[in-house]
């Protein structure tokens, strides 16, 4: 069922990474991305892959629910390491058959682009959404966007709506199952026919879940302005962020893992891009 | 001496649509409610009773007579903090629970309505963690409200309201979506908060078991009103009740139809405990 | 006569995962033909699970559906067939409209069955007359309708492909009595005239009593209570026992009992409240 896609990912948990501030993994999440292309030597890509696989036993998430998150993406890596292959230029050839000139340059290169891509997602989801809740991240965006205002950039409405996105969808994806149903019941057929008879079939699902859905806007906008929303200004927070002691050891884990990866890169540089 | 807390005088409302049909949804309405009272609104669908409510917290203003809610006179000139001042002091709870929850967190949403007045943040937490408590939430402060049933949902909401510490709830039609439980979950809740906070409840509804619960019960129909007593003065007139489209109580309904059948009984109450005891003491006295 | 039977059910939701959790178990019931019967309990019990399985939305773990004595899983790519045999109507229906005018949106069922034009009319016309929907509502947009307006056209667009069974999940939810009676007395008229089986789930015991023939009590995904009236609601107490209760009118009666009066305890409705007790105080019963 359709119901059962979670949004967001989150794994419960009470980790450093689950407990750190919002800001503060956003920030790390954003450096760690950016170090990741300093990476140059065989022995850097191995610490940076040492240093991904301690950060998902620090989080304490299943190892196969890393895999789940990498999966979709298998074929732009291979499609990435296949065009590496085929277009890099190098001096020692591996294999000729043609015009097709495989050299172990170009090999190199693919694997060590394969491992960035998949340590950027891995990393990405470890730091961000399997441990921070949708709200949170919300938080931490409007918190370090907040700068933005100053020069009349809506950060809040920008925020409210977000929140107000993740707390729908669930509920519109319940609807759209109900509707599937209700309709399904009157002898729809959402599964064969053509490309067109598809698209038509649609209609009977879309329609009612945009009538729906304006009418819960609707609805929505006047109980939030019965509960006096007026806007961002003059509003206080329940939760304030504030920054912790997990908050240094990720920035103590920040400085490691630039270090690590630049001491590789110049120390044991051999096999290097 | 109560003080009064809503004065409708000839108040009116008229509907006009796109095609500048007009449409008087209440015609010249006078009633009183006083602060501390549990008032049920009952009135079928289309009765004019929603737009009571909606006039009560100016999501729409009165197009005659007036109105004066807490203090606020309610006009179509209103300045923006006048109109938040109102809602200050009337909370509001609608009916189809999905709607009126804007957080992803139960805690969050209930802090919704205190943030936006601004209150400091340790206040916040307690009015959150008091009003969770009161509707029996507290155990569900971190759920994500889709995960809870109609009727959790709707006392989440009846906690977003009370801890904006209003004078007066209004509950239209927040029932109407909810299964037994919920709803029996819910009229509990309005119970408690009319006796131990002394909220001014009004309470909109077309489920005649729900308005007995009430001090008082207001009837409109077609616009009008068309009773406005306690309960049992209310369900005397059970025949008027059919013709605008409302039940009665089985017991009060099964007396009526007895009278009709010759058998007469000199009270008219609405329980059955009452309803029972006159019936047995008519057969006792022809009995003997 | 047996029109649906299902026997020995059991669905499971999320099977295999950690949010696992049943939903029928070991279900077996017959609807007999022709009948009204009604289906109370809980939020959850499993009902809405098993309104689902009765047409085909969902297919059982285990367990066999038979209409009219055929396993409706028999061909799995037939099942759309079964779904215009058992019509099933769900809750808020209203929230399905989606055509231009009303005569379109009740006429989207029938058009999936491949009847020819003349007979979509026919049918058309003749659901509305059932439901409730007058003849100037057809040429009218749905969504310009009023809330009981548009649950009466979702509910003729179930009748229009005549199906044998008709299911319907809180028909009148939030509905004023008005508008409960008027959907109640249509789907009464709609058995009687077309001949076909009605389920309704509802929560009112006093619509229960009322309209249907045979009643079912669903507790923690197991049928609890099944049989007539009198077998239901003779036993208040095993009803109580999971927060379920008879009509009030039946409260009252079981305190006459009490208070020394000898009057019959089948008693659910008012009116047959009425003759009973106007025959023990001897007033006028016309």
């Amino acid at each position: 069922m359709m119901k059962d896609v979670t949004l967001g990912q989150y794994f419960s948990g009470n980790s450093v990474l689950h407990r750190a501030d919002p800001r503060a993994k956003l920030m790390f999440a954003f450096f760690y991305i950016i170090v990741l292309f300093f990476a140059k030597s065989a022995a850097s890509f191995g610490f940076a892959l040492l240093f991904t696989i301690m950060m998902i036993a620090i989080s304490g998430v299943p190892f196969k629910s890393v895999i789940r998150a990498v999966k979709p993406l298998v074929f732009i890596i291979l499609f990435t390491a296949l065009l590496n292959i085929f277009w890099t230029k190098g001096e020692k050839v591996l294999f000729e058959w043609k015009f097709i000139h495989i050299y172990l340059e170009g090999v190199i290169f693919a694997l060590f682009m394969a491992v960035r891509i998949v340590l950027l997602v891995v990393g990405m989801t470890i730091a961000l959404t399997y441990t921070t809740t949708p709200i949170a991240l919300t938080d931490g965006i409007e918190a370090l966007l907040n700068p933005l205002k100053k020069i009349k950039v809506p950060v809040h409405d920008f925020a409210m709506m977000m929140t107000i996105a993740m707390r729908f969808i669930p509920t519109l994806i319940e609807e759209t199952d109900k509707i599937m149903d209700a309709q399904k019941a009157r002898g729809a057929d959402f599964e064969n026919g053509g490309l067109i008879k598809k698209a038509k079939s649609l209609i009977p699902i879309l329609i009612p879940l945009f009538v729906s859905s304006f009418k819960r806007a609707d609805d929505l906008a006047v109980a939030m302005e019965c509960r006096s929303y007026r806007g961002g200004e003059g509003r206080t927070k329940l939760k304030q962020l504030r920054y912790g002691k997990c908050d240094i050891v990720l920035f103590i884990l920040a400085v490691v893992f630039v270090a690590g990866i630049l001491l590789c890169n110049y120390f044991l540089p051999y096999i290097s891009i | 001496m109560a003080e009064p807390f809503i004065i409708a005088e000839n108040l009116s409302f008229t509907y006009t649509d796109d095609d500048g049909d007009a449409t008087e949804a209440l015609k010249n309405v006078s009633f009183t409610v006083n602060a501390g009272e549990y008032v049920a609104v009952l009135g079928h669908n289309g009765s004019g009773k929603s737009t009571l409510a909606k006039l009560l917290n100016v999501i729409l203003t009165p197009t005659g007579g007036s109105l004066t809610v807490g203090g606020h006179k309610i006009h179509a000139d209103m300045t923006e903090d006048d109109v938040f001042a109102v809602r200050r002091d009337v909370g509001m709870v609608f009916q189809n629970p999905d709607n009126q929850l804007v957080a992803t967190v139960v805690e969050e949403d209930v802090a919704f309505g205190p943030e936006n007045l601004g209150i400091p943040r340790d206040e916040i937490r307690m009015r959150v963690d008091d009003a969770l408590k009161t509707v029996g939430m507290y155990d569900h402060r971190l759920s994500q409200p889709h995960r809870l049933s109609g009727g959790q949902k709707q006392r989440v909401a009846i906690a977003g309201v009370i801890a904006m510490m209003p004078k007066c709830i209004v509950f239209d039609e927040s029932t109407a979506m909810l299964d037994p439980r919920g709803r029996a979950d819910v009229m509990a809740n309005i119970r408690k908060l009319n006796d131990d906070f002394g909220i001014t409840v009004l309470h909109i509804t077309h489920y005649m078991d729900e308005a007995v619960m009430a001090d008082r019960i207001i009837v409109v129909n077609d616009g009008e009103i068309y009773r406005d007593g306690t309960p049992k003065e209310v369900f005397k007139d059970v025949d008027g009740l059919r013709r605008v489209g409302l039940d009665v109580p089985q017991g009060r309904e099964l007396l009526y139809e007895l009278s009709l059948g010759g058998i007469k009984f000199n009270d008219n109450p609405i329980d059955i405990e009452n309803c029972a005891n006159l019936i047995l003491e008519k057969y006792n006295a022809k009995k003997d | 006569m047996t029109i649906l039977e299902l026997s020995d059910v059991f669905f499971t939701y999320d099977k295999g995962t950690p949010d696992a959790h049943e939903a029928l178990v070991g279900i077996n019931l017959k609807i007999e033909q022709g009948l009204m019967t009604g289906i109370i309990g809980h939020t959850g019990c499993g009902k809405s699970t098993m309104l689902r399985m009765f047409n085909g939305l969902l297919k059982p773990d285990s367990g066999k559906i038979l209409l009219d004595g055929k396993d409706i899983w028999e061909n799995p790519k037939e099942i759309s067939k079964v779904r215009f045999r058992v019509g099933l109507v769900m809750q808020y229906p209203e929230y399905q409209l989606f055509d231009e005018t009303v005569r379109a949106d009740i006429a989207y069922g029938p058009r999936n069955m491949g009847l020819d034009e003349a007979e979509i009319v026919r049918r058309v016309e003749a659901a509305a007359s059932f439901a409730g929907v007058s003849a100037d509502m057809l040429d009218r947009s749905p969504f310009e309708l009023s809330g009981g307006q548009k649950r009466r056209v979702a509910i003729a667009g179930i009748m229009a492909m005549q199906p044998e069974v008709l299911v319907l999940d809180e028909p009148a939810a939030g509905l004023d009595p008005k508008g409960r009676e008027d959907i109640f007395l249509g789907l009464d008229r709609y058995r009687r005239e077309s001949g076909a089986s009605v389920i309704i789930v509802s929560h009112s015991m006093e619509d229960m009593a009322r309209y249907c023939d045979r009643l079912v009590v669903m507790n923690d995904a197991k049928i609890y209570m099944e049989g007539t009236q009198r077998e239901v609601f003779g036993d208040a107490e095993k009803l109580m026992k999971i927060g379920l209760g008879v009509p009030e009118v039946t409260k009252l009666i079981s305190l006459l009992r009490e208070g020394g009066m000898p009057i019959a305890q089948e008693i659910y409705t008012v009116d047959d409240a009425k003759t009973a007790l106007l025959e023990l105080l001897g007033g006028d019963s016309k």
